[in-house]
């Protein structure tokens, strides 16, 4: 099994729940999104989100506004809809949970 | 050196170096083909915009223009085509190979055209030698053209593999980023760009579809040069031939000979022709010049050939002649026919009865004179009564040299006819029926009119022909489709406007 492929792959797994959260406060154009999974080393290449973002507005959790630029091509501003907000909650319920248990298998696996 | 292409990406516009492009187009084409789903248009809308933030960014201020290394960066930034398939199940390493298995689509494949690359897509969508395509296809044109109606529709229906990633598909090749740089190395995509820029020109195509009608049209010809020898051979056996009994000795050239310059002569315009055709398509071909060049000296030299037999062939047959001058016997007979005042003569030609009991080869004693040996002619009686004058020139042997008859090879029949009229004719009231040629000896070489049929009528009496019948009166005015006639005050036959005054 190729390692990079896993991690690729997990990462995919938790990228939408991301995006999700960092439209939570506030509006952002999709390199902002981008900015933000980079910054946080979530995002290796930027190609994975595309796909991503449409499907969520596809289902409704998203929405999008256009914005002019100065710098460059109009912007697209995504923001949580409701059923997105609803949507993240539930997620980060879900998230915390598995991360808790996680983070016990992997420290009990480490402790012994 | 690099040509510069604009590009409008997400309504901004770049200038941006040809290969760079290229390589940019193919990633965006491998990148749609990755992501295959319904709103593929807005992911790559998206992507396309994002594209243009990377290079308003990082465009050199210097020069303004996007290279390739910014293409690079940009395509390390955005990831691998694979990397923008969405998965449901998060963890499926196996089908994370689907871009990587081939799959085959159809393209119209525009390098290795000689139309619309029709035939050579076909040729890598079926994995086999776009030439047997090209044959089943030119096959199929000479059933009613069938093959020329669906090369149309096929040429409109399939798309021209324009990108890299298209042609990868042509040949059934993964279109994945290595192989897409695998085919940049190797300069294909340069080729196809090119195609798709200045190959499809109009005036190129219609080059192809004159160089594709001359090739037929001369595959035909050259097909039907070959009946040419079939056909003189057939005739030497014929009588009426100019071939009949060819004598080698006399010419110098074998019949086979005669045959091979008549075909060259046929032959060779066409095979001109057909290389032109070939040459139209692919300019690249050589040397047909000097081909040209060769197969026109043939040319000249079976014309040369056909035309020194044929002169020959009729110098010997005026000697012949010559020799038979003054063999004639004319024989005459007069017979009245039995025309009241006023009555109208219908006059009727008929093939001669016996040419079905005489055999109408070398191995028959007689043979039949053309038609033009029977030769009408109406006069005004002067007796005032209607009657009529056959003259007929007999073929008469007994004065004959016959030393140089052999010199060319000639048999004489001892055969003669009796001295009664070999011409056929028959009286029935106001019926005249004649016959429309005459039987003579084989030997019979002369051309001269071997039948002088003189009609005398009064300047009452009509006559009745068929309009049909109008090329035995030779010397004789007569109307197209005007069947009834007669002698006017000035002593010429006139038409009567069909009817009897």
């Amino acid at each position: 099994m190729n390692i990079e492929n896993t991690k690729a792959q997990m990462r995919k797994g938790i990228l939408e729940f991301c995006i999700l959260s960092v439209l939570k406060d506030k509006d952002c154009y999709t390199s902002e999104i981008l900015d933000t999974l980079k910054e946080a080393k979530l995002l290796v290449v930027e190609g994975t989100v595309y796909p991503l973002l449409t499907r969520l507005k596809n289902d409704e959790l998203l929405s999008y506004r256009w914005e002019e630029s100065t710098s460059g091509p109009p912007r697209k501003y995504y923001r949580l809809t409701e059923l997105g907000n609803d949507f993240l909650k539930e997620l980060t319920v879900t998230w915390r949970e598995l991360s808790e248990a996680v983070n016990i298998i992997t420290n009990k696996n480490s402790h012994e | 050196m690099n040509k510069t292409v604009t590009i409008n990406i997400a309504g901004l516009v770049f200038h941006i170096d040809e290969d760079a492009y290229n390589k940019l187009d193919s990633y965006i084409q491998a990148v749609r083909n990755s992501i295959q789903q319904e709103s593929e248009d807005e992911i790559i809308a998206d992507i396309e915009s994002r594209i243009a933030e990377l290079f308003a960014e990082r465009i050199d201020p210097q020069t303004g223009v996007i290279r390739m290394n910014n293409v690079d960066e940009i395509i390390n930034i955005m990831g691998k085509p694979e990397d923008y398939i969405i998965e449901d199940e998060p963890v499926r390493p196996n089908n994370f190979t689907a871009t990587n298995k081939a799959y085959k689509k159809i393209y119209r494949d525009g390098e290795k055209r000689i139309l619309g690359g029709v035939c050579s897509g076909l040729g890598h969508y079926f994995n086999i030698d776009p030439v047997w395509v090209r044959i089943l296809f030119i096959l199929l044109f000479f059933a009613y053209g069938l093959s020329f109606v669906i090369y149309l529709i096929l040429w409109v229906i399939i798309p021209k593999a324009v990108t890299v990633a298209d042609v990868l598909e042509m040949k059934g090749e993964p279109v994945n980023i290595s192989n897409i740089e695998k085919q940049f190395r190797e300069g294909v995509s340069n080729s196809y760009q090119q195609i798709r820029t200045s190959g499809s020109s109009v005036a190129n195509v219609i080059r192809r579809i004159i160089g594709i009608i001359l090739i037929v049209f001369s595959v035909m010809g050259i097909f039907g040069s070959f009946f040419t020898p079939i056909a003189i051979n057939s005739e030497k056996f014929s009588i009426a031939s100019e071939f009949m009994g060819y004598n080698e000795a006399q010419t110098g050239i074998p019949f086979w000979g005669l045959s091979l310059s008549l075909f060259i002569m046929c032959a060779v315009p066409f095979i001109v022709l057909l290389l032109l055709g070939v040459k139209l398509l692919n300019p690249k071909v050589k040397h047909i010049g000097w081909v040209s060049g060769i197969l026109g000296f043939f040319w000249l030299l079976s014309i040369f050939i056909f035309s020194y037999v044929m002169i020959n062939l009729d110098i010997q047959k005026d000697k012949i002649e010559s020799l038979f001058e003054g063999n004639f016997d004319t024989k005459m007979s007069q017979t009245d026919l039995n025309l009241n005042d006023k009555d109208t003569l219908n006059i009727i030609f008929q093939k001669d009865e016996r040419i079905f009991t005489i055999n109408d080869t070398l191995t028959g004693k007689h043979k039949f004179s053309e038609i033009d040996d029977v030769y009408i002619e109406v006069l005004e009686s002067n007796t005032g009564k209607a009657y009529m004058e056959v003259e007929e020139k007999v073929f008469n042997n007994k004065d004959l040299n016959l030393k140089s008859l052999s010199k060319y090879n000639i048999q004489i029949e001892t055969t003669q006819f009796s001295n009664t009229l070999n011409y056929n004719y028959s009286i029935k009231s106001d019926t005249l029926v004649l016959s429309n040629a005459i039987l003579t000896t084989l030997n019979d070489f002369t051309e001269d009119s071997k039948v002088r049929v003189k009609i005398y009528i009064t300047e009452n009496q009509h006559i009745k022909i068929n309009g049909n019948d109008r090329d035995h009166f030779w010397n004789q005015s007569l109307d197209n489709g005007k069947n009834f006639y007669k002698f006017n005050s000035e002593g010429r036959i006139e038409n009567t406007n069909n009817t009897i005054n």
